[in-house]
C-alpha cells in the first residue's frame, strides 16, 4: 500500500526563485507528492504554480489545509530546500515496513558540491527527546501521520512555525518517531535563530509539565533547560576503594578521601548518605582519613574477595537505602557546585532510568562526554579540549546516550535493582556498557548533560587493561547493539571518538593509514 | 561465596545477579539468533582504548617532528586549489 503524500511549505518571506527550486524537487521525486500546500502565498508566487510544468503534473496546489484522507503522510519543506529523489520513496517503505511509526526525520545535505567544495551531509543521531529541547536536531524536513499534524495544530498552522517549535509540537503528539539513515532533503539555506528556539522551548516546558528555566547557551546557539529539582530524597553515594594513595597535581592524597571532600565542600546538595566499599588492602591510615573526611555521612562497608568492581558496587548499593544512588569513583574531583541538582533534574522524567556528567582529566581535556558504540565502546571526544563544542554542538547539549562512564552517574534504585546491578561477570571494564544497555532494553534512556562537570583521574587507582574475556563477554551479550547504536549514524566513521562522515568505508582507521596513525587528529 | 556478614545482604546479592542473568540470557539468546552460537569478536579491532600510554597524546607526536615543517609550510601556503588536488589524491 503507498500512502499519498502532502508536502506542506512556508510561502512567508520566500522568493519565487526559492519557490522554483523546491517545485522542480518535487515534480522529480520518485513519487509525486498528491498536494502541496503553500501556507501564506502571495500573488507573486503564482508565476512558479501556474507554469505549465506545474499545471501538467499531478500536484494539486492548495493554499490551506486540504481533506486528509486516510494513510496521508504530511511532509514539512522549508521553500528553496528540495526534496531528494528518493525521499519519499524511502519514507513510504519505512512506514510501510513498521506502520507504527508516525514521526520521521533523517539526514540533510547543505551547500553545492563545487570544484573546491564537496557538499556537507549532517548526519544526525537517532530519536533524542532530551537533545530536542535543546536545539532542532531533526532539521526541518519532518515527515509526519496526518493525524499526528491534525492534533498538534494542523499542516497549515504548523507550517507557518519556526521550525523548532514545530518539531517540539509534532514530537507531543508523535508516540514513536524514527530517524531514517539517508540524505532526505538538500539545502542551502542556514538560519539559526536561538531567541524563537528559546521561546519554543519555554512553551514546550509549560506545555508538557517541565519544570525549569531555559536559557540561551552563551557560547552556541542552543537552548539550556535547567529543570528545578521538585524535592531532595537522600542519594546513596557509592564510593569502591581500596584506599590508594596517589600524586594528584604534586600532592600525595588518598585518592577516596580527597573524593568524598570534594563531594561534601563542593557540591550543594546535602541530603547524602556516603557508603565506602574497603577492600581487605585498605591500610589504617588511609581508611581512617576516608571515615574523617565521610564524618557523620559515612558508612563502611568491608569487601574481603578479589577485586570486582562490579561486586563491590552491588555490595554498596544493597547496604544503603537512598531512592536514588550515585556511583563515585575514588579518583574523582567535582568542579559543578550543582552537578547532584543538575542530574537530579534530568532523573525528573520517568523514563530516564540514570544521569552523567561530563568528565575531564586532570589537565582539562575531556575524558568522557558519554558513550558510543561504533561498534566498540568508547568515550565521546576523549582528548578534546572541553571548549571544542563537537559535530552540531553535541558536547553542548543535555542528549540521550548509549551509556555513560560509571566513574559518577546518578541512577535511580529502582531501575539498579530492576536490571540486577552491575554484571559481576565484568570485574574492571565494560561493567557500565552492559548496565547502560541493560537499562535500554528495560526501556529506560539515559541522558549526558554537559553542565555538571568532574574530574576524573582516570585509572589512577586500578589496571587500566582491556582483558580478551571482557571483549568475548561484552559481545556475547550485546554484539548486536554495539552493531547498532541508535545515537551514532551508519554513516559515520567507525573506531574513533569523534562524529565524523565516513570516508574509510568498513575498515577500521588503523588498517586503512597504519598503526601510526594519527587517531586523535582525526 | 558470601560477600557479607549479614545474610539480608547476601540475599539481596543473589536477588541481583538473577536479575542480570536474566537479561543477559535474553540478550545473548538475541544475539545467538543474529549472528549464531559460535560468533566471535574477532573482526572487531578493540584497541587497548583504555591504556594511556596508547592513547593519541603520543601518537601524534610524529606530525611535529623536524622533516615535515617545510613541507608544511609550502603546503599552507600553496594555493587552494593544490591543497585540493593533494586532498582528494590522499583520500
Amino acid at each position: 500500500m503507498r500512502h499519498s503524500f502532502i508536502v506542506v511549505t512556508s510561502g512567508a518571506h520566500c522568493s519565487v526563485r526559492q519557490l522554483r527550486k523546491t517545485a522542480k524537487s518535487l515534480r522529480e521525486s520518485s513519487i509525486v507528492p498528491n498536494h502541496w500546500i503553500i501556507s501564506e502565498s502571495t500573488l507573486d508566487h503564482e508565476r512558479v504554480t501556474r507554469t505549465r510544468k506545474m499545471r501538467t503534473s499531478s500536484i494539486v496546489i492548495a493554499r490551506s489545509d486540504v481533506v486528509v484522507i486516510e494513510h496521508a503522510v504530511v511532509v514539512f519543506l522549508r521553500a528553496g530546500d528540495e526534496l531528494s529523489p528518493n525521499a519519499l520513496a524511502i519514507i513510504d517503505q519505512k512506514l510501510t515496513e513498521q506502520p507504527g511509526i508516525d514521526f520521521i526525520y533523517g539526514d540533510s545535505s547543505h551547500g553545492r558540491p563545487s570544484r573546491f567544495e564537496e557538499v556537507t551531509n549532517v548526519r544526525r543521531p537517532g530519536w533524542s527527546p532530551e537533545r530536542l529541547r535543546s536545539h532542532n536536531y531533526v532539521g526541518d524536513l519532518v515527515a509526519v501521520r496526518a493525524r499526528v499534524a491534525a492534533s498538534a495544530g494542523g499542516a497549515t498552522f504548523l507550517s507557518k512555525l519556526h521550525s523548532h517549535d514545530r518539531s517540539l509540537r509534532l514530537s507531543e503528539h508523535s508516540k514513536n518517531a524514527v530517524r531514517i539513515a539517508e540524505v532526505l532533503c538538500v539545502s542551502t539555506q542556514d538560519r539559526i535563530e536561538p531567541a524563537a528556539s528559546l521561546d519554543a522551548v519555554t512553551e514546550h516546558c509549560t506545555r508538557t509539565g517541565i519544570n525549569a528555566e531555559c536559557s540561551i547557551d552563551e557560547n552556541v546557539p542552543v537552548v539550556r533547560v535547567n529543570r528545578h529539582v521538585s524535592r531532595k530524597p537522600k542519594i546513596s553515594v557509592i564510593v569502591p576503594t581500596r584506599g590508594t594513595v596517589q600524586e594528584i597535581r604534586g600532592k600525595n592524597i588518598v585518592m577516596a578521601a580527597h573524593a568524598i571532600r570534594s563531594l561534601r565542600n563542593t557540591c550543594t546538595y546535602k541530603n547524602l548518605e556516603i557508603v565506602a566499599v574497603l577492600d581487605k588492602e585498605t591500610t589504617e591510615e588511609s581508611r581512617s582519613e576516608i571515615i574523617d573526611a565521610g564524618s557523620n555521612l559515612i558508612k563502611v562497608v568491608e569487601y574481603d574477595q578479589e577485586f570486582n568492581f562490579a561486586e563491590k558496587v552491588n555490595l554498596g548499593v544493597v547496604s544503603s537505602d537512598g531512592d536514588y544512588i550515585l556511583l563515585l569513583n575514588d579518583d574523582t574531583e567535582f568542579i559543578s557546585p550543582d552537578a547532584i541538582e543538575t542530574l537530579m533534574g534530568l532523573l525528573e522524567d520517568p523514563e530516564v532510568a540514570m544521569a552523567g556528567p561530563m568528565l575531564l582529566y586532570e589537565d582539562g581535556l575531556i575524558q568522557s562526554a558519554g558513550h558510543i558504540l561504533n561498534p566498540i565502546p568508547y568515550d565521546l571526544y576523549r582528548h578534546r579540549s572541553p571548549q571544542h563544542v563537537g559535530a552540531q554542538n553535541m558536547l553542548r547539549v543535555q542528549r540521550e546516550v548509549s551509556g555513560v562512564i560509571a566513574a559518577c552517574v546518578l541512577i535511580k534504585r529502582s531501575a539498579f535493582l530492576e536490571v540486577g546491578g552491575l554484571c559481576t561477570l565484568f570485574p574492571s571494564n565494560y561493567n557500565d556498557v552492559d548496565f547502560g544497555l541493560k537499562l535500554r532494553d528495560a526501556g529506560y534512556r539515559i541522558i549526558w548533560t554537559p553542565h555538571a562537570q568532574l574530574y576524573h583521574f582516570e585509572s589512577k587507582t586500578r589496571s587500566p587493561k582491556l582483558r580478551p574475556f571482557e571483549v568475548a563477554s561484552i559481545g556475547k551479550r550485546w554484539r548486536d547493539k554495539l552493531d547498532d547504536d541508535p545515537y551514532f549514524n551508519p554513516h559515520l566513521e567507525r573506531y574513533i571518538s569523534v562524529w565524523k562522515q565516513n570516508v574509510l568505508g568498513q575498515r577500521s582507521l588503523v588498517e586503512a593509514l597504519g598503526p601510526t596513525a594519527p587517531i586523535a587528529s582525526k | 561465596m558470601a560477600l557479607s556478614h549479614d545474610p539480608a545482604v547476601n540475599a539481596k546479592l543473589e536477588e541481583l545477579v538473577a536479575r542480570d542473568a536474566e537479561f543477559g540470557a535474553r540478550a545473548e539468546l538475541r544475539v545467538a539468533a543474529k549472528y549464531g552460537k559460535d560468533a566471535s569478536m574477532e573482526d572487531y579491532h578493540f584497541s587497548k582504548s583504555f591504556a594511556r600510554e596508547s592513547q593519541a597524546s603520543q601518537q601524534i607526536d610524529w606530525v611535529h617532528q623536524g622533516w615535515l615543517r617545510p613541507i608544511r609550510f609550502a603546503y599552507r601556503h600553496a594555493p587552494r586549489w593544490v591543497r585540493f588536488a593533494v586532498k582528494k589524491a590522499a583520500s
